[in-house]
């Protein structure tokens, strides 16, 4: 037998026993059950459901096209320490200090193939930046790693970690501390499988119960900008969820200006928590960076058009200030749930100020104009959520489990309201044209779901909808059979192009297959 | 060609591990076996639907006697508590534990709150039920694994591990010493171990000594944070499965939330893990802890026994024991089941099986619980515990069991636990 058929024997072997015993294996690796290793394994292919209009790259997607198929596996390492720091002596100064520790790691290895072998207009994508590309599509890494230690009201959590506050789902407001990747999967990933790790010092502080107040907390995070500035990534030109965008006309060239590895670059924030007469409540106030870059021209050197034009893309940062609340009422048997946040000098885009052109005296097409040096302006807005879940029993459709219903309004005020503000994405044909940001915005979010045939199945439904005329519909299934998961889900997006509704011709359908180690 | 031949015997014992690895099954002789051919025997001595059970082939029981007597398997506080007790307490209009003289919550309440039940008084089935939950509280903060395992016809499905921390502020010596400003009967943490996409799921539960209601937290991986849920929802499947929350030790929820009542006194076979208490050990801070290697409930799907219900315990031993029949009715209109009927032991009031009906009356679940007893020998340290459950729903043709018991894991009495842990902050430990 040849090699690769061994391999693939012995792929076979592996999956035809862990089927046969049911059940994957225990992976506790002593006796005291302290250390344990476990995972998972994933592939998901994405079929494209629409052909590509406008800005979308590369253009020659439609339906039937294989959009994505990624490949990824996590592994995981969790141990408790506690009994080892009374035995190894390296450990023995945790247990003088009476601090219980634990350490969590996880190793993701990630490889997107339809650069590869997926359609054409993939691969030509690929051949045209490859480096980057051959880049973009794989990544092997130390994805989380972080040390646990408490006494009594104190805890620590040290290392590369994700850290979420607020109550909302779907989207953040007081949850922006971790940046997101939107390049393998955009929206219609889950929110948790896009966040990225930072390496962030977090600690909280237990002051107990004060006068009316129970459980009042106070916690505090940093993340050092000479260790970690990591921000969103950008999907490169061409792959299957980057933004439509059109192609920069020469001379204008793009480049990205990421936040430098300083200090005055750290991450850090503060919030209070507790609970009032039943109501959780918190105050926070933290920096973080914007999930997405604000462009601006840069010409260099002055004056055009002798210069060398640049468009950037700048991650600027952001201070945020907010609030949230949630309690229980008896009589409806919900959970409400509030957040407001105040986001303080964030970057816009007014195409006259960031990106001014100044038009030719002769129009050349594909040439919109010069363009000249422009600024990046602030505005402040204020963000806000209310929502409720509740669990509610349809009988007629499942006996034995209740539908678990979400529902969010989200909001958006622009204080100083500048009618000329821009979202940063172009309207079709025209480059310089862009949807317009409203002084108020809205978004409503809804989520069902509920569990048959003993949990094995779990069919869910996600819609969202933008009150400017953008609908977000996600109906999935999920199945288990142990230690396989499998999921199928249907993404749309429909409606006018604004907010989510950028990738309004990306509707696709997913089939997502997984293997747990335990 | 060397390394082939190697990878061929890797492949051969990565083959056999999983047969190498499985529970070896040991059953132990016992006085009497009851099967579909002398089914009689047990007619009126267990609830109906087990009989039924035994009669068409489903189930075998074991029978057997203790070699113990169980009533004395209790710490010094619980067994002085059946005198020191006695009109100590009272229930108030809400069906919550008052000081008999004064009115006041009974705030600190040691061993069994109510000795002596008289089954004419009105309040009798709810004092039934409180002595249940003190009894639970009387081993002391605990720590313990849980596997909850789905079994259809076909055999095992899907299994869920979760780690069980419980302190409770009433019930035993230790909980006198700690403020309890806010009057919290007890918290519990839960977090889901595996399966992996479930890891790190972890609720929190805070539960008031007065007719308050519940105070519930869950943190779920896929959002990253806490939120608040639901106190209301105990009906509902737990994770899909056929147990409730509150079919957790027969019922886990709080008292005043049903309407109580004594149908009567019955003789009944009881189950039990081991005919003899199992060993116990102590740890340096004095926590009691239940020996490992334990082998626990094992189920006829693990032997591969096909000639009864996959779901049926092979080595649980059936013990006559008296027990009062309690009946239970929710007060909350949406409870997803009816009326439901719980066999509570006299001596120990564990509840060791609950019928279930559906809203309409029809017959739904059956829950049997397990009684195991622990002695550490040297320190005379004696407890008896409820532990192993199985819950068969019957319109389904299903089963879920829980199990504490088993060779690898260890439940800890007693035990010393940071109060911290239950705090908002504190609870971001168990979050991922």
């Amino acid at each position: 037998m040849g090699t690769g058929n061994w391999k693939l024997a012995v792929v076979f072997w592996m999956v035809v026993l862990v089927a046969v015993t049911g059940k994957a294996w225990a992976v506790y690796l002593d006796g005291d059950r302290t250390l344990e290793f476990t995972g998972k394994a994933q592939t998901r292919a994405s079929i494209r459901l629409q052909d590509s209009e406008g800005f979308t790259a590369p253009p020659g997607i439609s339906v039937g096209n294989l959009v994505q198929w990624r490949s990824i596996a996590y592994l995981e390492i969790n141990h408790n320490l506690e009994k080892l720091q009374g035995e190894l002596g390296i450990l023995k100064p945790l247990k003088w200090l009476e601090l219980r520790t634990k350490y969590h790691l996880v190793g993701r290895f990630l490889y997107e193939a339809v650069y590869n072998v997926g359609p054409d207009g993939f691969q030509d994508a690929r051949e045209d930046d490859e480096e980057n590309i051959d880049s973009f599509k794989q990544s092997y890494d130390l994805w989380e790693f972080y040390a646990d230690l408490s006494r009594g009201p104190w805890f620590f959590r040290l290392g590369k970690q994700n850290l979420a506050w607020g109550e909302t789902d779907v989207f953040r407001l007081l949850d922006q501390i971790n940046p997101l990747d939107n390049t393998y999967g955009g929206i219609f990933e889950d929110l948790d499988d896009r966040r990225i790790p930072l390496w962030m010092l977090r600690g909280s502080y237990n002051l107990g119960t004060l006068g009316p107040i129970d459980s009042l907390t106070l916690e505090g995070f940093w993340v050092p900008g000479d260790w970690d500035v990591h921000v969103s990534p950008l999907a490169p030109y061409g792959t299957a969820y980057s933004a439509p965008l059109p192609e920069l006309p020469p001379p204008l060239q793009q480049r990205i200006i990421y936040p430098d590895k300083d200090l005055s670059n750290s991450r850090w924030g503060v919030r209070l928590t507790g609970m009032l007469w039943g109501v959780n409540l918190s105050a926070a106030h933290y920096k973080t960076f914007t999930d997405l870059p604000t462009p601006l021209f840069v010409i260099e050197p002055d004056p055009p058009p002798l210069g060398s034009p640049y468009q950037e893309l700048r991650f600027d940062d952001v201070q945020i200030t907010g609030g949230s609340l949630n309690f229980w009422e008896s009589v409806t048997d919900t959970v409400f749930r509030a957040e407001a946040a105040w986001f303080w000098s964030e970057a816009v885009l007014i195409p006259d100020i960031n990106i001014p052109i100044q038009p030719l005296p002769i129009q050349i097409p594909g040439i919109p104009g010069i363009p000249h040096n422009g600024r990046i302006p602030e505005k402040d807005f204020l963000r806000y959520m209310i929502g409720l879940d509740k669990n509610v029993w349809i009988r007629p459709l499942n006996q034995t489990q209740t539908f678990l219903v979400s529902m969010q309004y989200f909001g958006q005020w622009v204080s100083d309201y500048d009618p000329r503000m821009r979202q940063a994405v172009p309207l079709y044909p025209k480059e310089t044209e862009f949807p317009a940001v409203r002084e108020v915005e809205g978004t409503i979010t809804m989520l069902a779901n509920t569990l048959y045939l003993s949990g094995q199945v779990m069919p869910q439904m996600v819609m969202g909808y933008d009150v400017r005329g953008a609908w977000l519909l996600q109906p999935s299934v999920n199945l288990i059979r142990e230690p396989f998961r499998l999921m199928i889900q249907y993404s749309a997006i429909v409606g006018n192009f604004t907010g989510f509704g950028v990738f309004r011709d990306r509707d696709q359908i997913s089939f997502s297959f997984s293997y747990l180690l335990n | 060609m060397k390394s082939l031949k190697w990878l061929r015997v890797l492949l051969i014992v990565l083959g056999l591990l999983p047969f190498l690895t499985s529970e070896v099954p040991g059953q132990e002789a016992c006085r009497e076996v009851i099967d579909k051919t002398n089914w009689k025997e047990i007619d009126g001595r267990v609830p109906d639907p087990l009989m039924e059970w035994v009669k068409n082939g489903d189930f075998v029981l074991h029978v057997d006697e203790l070699t113990y007597a169980p009533a004395e398997y209790w710490p010094s506080f619980v067994l002085e508590s059946r005198a020191a007790n006695i009109g100590k307490y009272a229930l108030d209009e809400n069906d919550v534990i008052v000081d008999a003289k004064t009115g006041e919550l009974a705030r600190s309440v040691m061993g069994i709150p109510f000795p002596n039940v008289d089954p004419a008084d009105p309040k009798a089935a709810a004092k039934v039920i409180y002595n249940k939950h003190y009894v639970s509280f009387s081993s002391g903060h605990k720590r313990f694994t849980t596997n909850i395992a789905w079994i259809g016809r076909s055999g095992f499905e899907r299994e869920v591990e979760g780690f069980f921390i419980e302190a409770y502020m009433t019930g035993f010596p230790g909980a006198e010493r700690i403020p309890n400003p806010r009057d919290i009967e007890r918290y519990n943490i839960i977090t889901v171990k595996k399966p992996y996409d479930l890891a790190g799921t972890s609720v929190m539960l805070w539960r008031y000594l007065s007719a308050k209601d519940d105070v519930n937290f869950s943190y779920v991986p896929a959002i990253r944070r806490v939120r608040r849920t639901t106190p209301a929802n105990r009906s509902d499947g737990f994770l899909g499965s056929d147990f409730a929350q509150d079919d957790m030790t027969g019922y886990d929820g709080k008292t005043p939330a049903f309407e109580w009542k004594v149908i009567g006194e019955r003789d009944v076979l009881a189950p039990y893990a081991y005919t003899y208490p199992i060993p116990m050990s102590r740890t340096q801070k004095g926590e009691w802890l239940m020996g490992r290697g334990v082998e626990g409930i094992h189920y006829a799907y693990q032997d591969g026994n096909t000639s009864v219900a996959p779901w049926c315990p092979m080595n649980t031993v059936f013990v006559k024991r008296s027990a009062w029949l309690v009946e239970g009715k929710a007060r909350d209109p949406y409870y997803n089941y009816g009326t439901q009927y719980l066999w509570i032991d006299k001596e120990l009031w564990w509840p060791v099986y609950k019928v279930i009906h559906t809203r309409s009356g029809e017959f739904w679940k059956f829950l049997l619980i397990t009684t195991i007893a622990l002695e550490n020998k040297e320190t005379k340290d004696r407890l008896v515990l409820a532990v192993d459950q199985l819950i068969v729903d019957v319109t389904r043709d299903h089963a879920t069991y829980t199990k504490q018991v088993h060779p690898s894991a260890s439940m800890t009495m007693f035990a010393v636990v940071d109060l911290n842990d239950f705090t908002l902050g504190g609870f971001q430990k168990y979050c991922k």
